[in-house]
């Protein structure tokens, strides 16, 4: 028998924008965080380390993921480069002023 | 930068400027006088050489050797990692705002001056200790004489014809401090004078076009099959790169001749480990199986491989299963069960289980492989018994003292695990208890 605490544990209404739910859904299908569910993700949650517990070869496939789908590519000398990334709700904010798809 | 101000001596792509080598041999030497020489009593004998900078990192590294102190190599830069190689232990620190402000000065001082040859450093002086991870949950640190490391450079430069190359820039997207990096990007520029390394460890694919385009051609890419996956899903206007020299994980035939075709190079790769670094090479769109470099010699016994470095005669053994070709190729078949290789990290099934068990609160644990697919990275699972805590709450706990690639995805809280009669854990046992897992977390959303 298992049981997921998960879901007693942090249980919260999803406060998630729809560019917000979009990436989130992106990220738990792509880059293997099928133990996650959306619901339980905050925007402010950091998707590094801590939080999502993402790692530098998923910050590459992220990479790809938005430049497939959103025709922006990345550079790691971007002065915001940090921020970007920091959390779900920065990501957004980024993917919105430079979607080219 | 531009290509007209580099020479046959010049070393280094260093922000705005190509550093030549009687600059290098100020810096190494005002490195020397102004960090390493500043203890009056009780010198520190190792250094722990965090650079992130491949030029700082260079400099720092050769001040050391001429000062007959010994570079440690950081497996990772978590806090645990540091502490455990700065504890009880005679290290003194180096990062990039330590030495910055001397690699950054463009005047020569003419004061202690050493021209630069590797007959400096004595071929027995242990110069490097890097690490990887033991079953045990500590630790195995791996030294290397500066005779190792200029012999393993020496069969690379071979067999890969640098000869036949003049001028050569290296950009490298992996740091000095792995094993890979630390041969291509900072041994073999100090073996070969005059080949040119570019400061940088550029990480998305626009980073490394644009460090190839700083440096003039021909420009070799040091790399990995990750970087390479990415430098090839969108249009980049790709140049001057002679050859690409890949390792860390194997590529797929169909990745590296689209990497071929697109990237407009040839890619070639390098088979090796942090005991020994480089072992064998291919280029797999022409050979498929992987060529031994002539220092060594191979076995299989009962399915181990083992590497016997033919002029020492010392016996290495190898994490991968692999099978021995007639024609004295060879094939990789798979990993060590135990072991596992993401990111160029090497790590042991049973000391990520010991880690978890570890962990406040948790009473049981494994951690196993998922079935791996070619490049992409390898998988693993957790599961985890631990009353009143949840998945969340472990993993939390978990990122503060592993490194994060191999945190396991998916990490389940469970109330038991799947033991036999004997006491085991199958891993075909642990697979179907998984998938019988998401389903039921999938019919229960």
């Amino acid at each position: 028998m298992i049981v997921n605490l998960r879901r007693s544990f942090n249980i919260k209404m999803s406060n998630l924008t729809d560019l917000e739910s979009e990436l989130g859904e992106l990220l738990i299908t792509n880059l293997n965080l099928e133990d996650i569910k959306l619901e339980d993700i905050d925007s402010e949650v950091a998707l590094f380390n801590e939080g999502l517990g993402l790692d530098s070869i998923d910050a590459l496939e992220l990479g790809m993921l938005l430049s497939t789908k959103y025709g922006i590519k990345l550079q790691s000398d971007d002065p915001d480069f940090a921020r970007i990334f920091s959390s779900l709700r920065t990501l957004a904010v980024y993917v919105e002023s430079n979607r080219t798809s | 930068m531009n290509s007209a101000q580099i020479s046959q001596k010049s070393i280094a792509w260093y922000i705005d400027h190509v550093i030549d080598q009687s600059l290098f041999e100020s810096h190494v030497a005002q490195t020397r006088i102004n960090l390493l020489q500043v203890h009056a009593t009780k010198r520190p004998t190792r250094v722990l050489n965090l650079c992130e900078n491949r030029y700082h990192f260079l400099v720092a590294f050769t001040a050391s050797m001429l000062e007959g102190r010994m570079t440690m190599l950081p497996a990772n830069r978590s806090e645990g990692e540091i502490t455990r190689l700065t504890n009880n232990q005679n290290v003194q620190l180096i990062n990039d705002s330590l030495i910055k402000g001397i690699c950054q000065t463009v005047e020569v001082s003419s004061s202690e001056l050493v021209k630069w040859n590797i007959g400096l450093v004595p071929t027995d002086m242990i110069v490097a200790e890097l690490y990887t991870s033991g079953s045990t949950g500590l630790p195995i640190a791996h030294q290397k004489t500066w005779g190792q490391l200029v012999s393993g450079v020496q069969q690379v430069y071979k067999r890969f014809h640098f000869e036949r190359i003049a001028r050569l820039s290296i950009v490298a997207t992996v740091p000095p401090q792995h094993m890979f990096g630390f041969e291509m990007s900072i041994i073999l520029p100090l073996v070969y004078y005059g080949i040119c390394i570019h400061h940088d460890q550029p990480f998305y694919p626009l980073d490394i076009q644009r460090a190839i385009n700083e440096v003039s051609a021909p420009c070799i890419l040091v790399t990995t099959p990750t970087h390479l996956k990415a430098c090839i899903t969108q249009e980049y206007n790709w140049k001057n790169i002679e050859q690409i020299i890949s390792a860390t994980s194997p590529l797929s035939e169909e990745l590296a001749s689209q990497v071929e075709s697109i990237m407009r190079t040839k890619a070639k790769e390098i088979y090796g480990c942090s005991e020994v670094g480089a072992i064998a090479t291919r280029r797999v769109t022409k050979k498929t199986t992987w060529s031994l470099l002539h220092d060594f010699s191979l076995s299989v016994i009962n399915e181990d491989a083992w590497l016997n470095t033919v002029a020492t005669n010392k016996k290495t053994s190898l994490p991968d299963k692999l099978e021995i070709l007639s024609d004295g190729t060879f094939r990789l078949i798979g990993r060590a069960t135990d072991m596992v290789k993401i990111g160029g990290k090497r790590g042991s099934l049973a000391e990520l289980t010991a880690h978890i068990k570890s962990l406040e609160g948790v009473e049981d644990a494994v951690v196993f492989k998922l079935d791996y697919q070619a490049n992409q990275r390898e998988r693993l699972a957790a599961l985890v018994i631990a009353p009143g805590f949840s998945s969340r709450q472990v993993r939390d706990a978990l990122t503060k003292i592993i490194d994060s690639v191999f945190l396991p995805r998916p990490l389940y809280t469970v109330e038991d695990l799947p033991y036999t009669s004997s006491g085991k854990l199958p891993i075909a046992d642990l697979l179907t208890y998984l998938k019988d897992h998401k389903k039921e977390a999938e019919t229960s959303c």
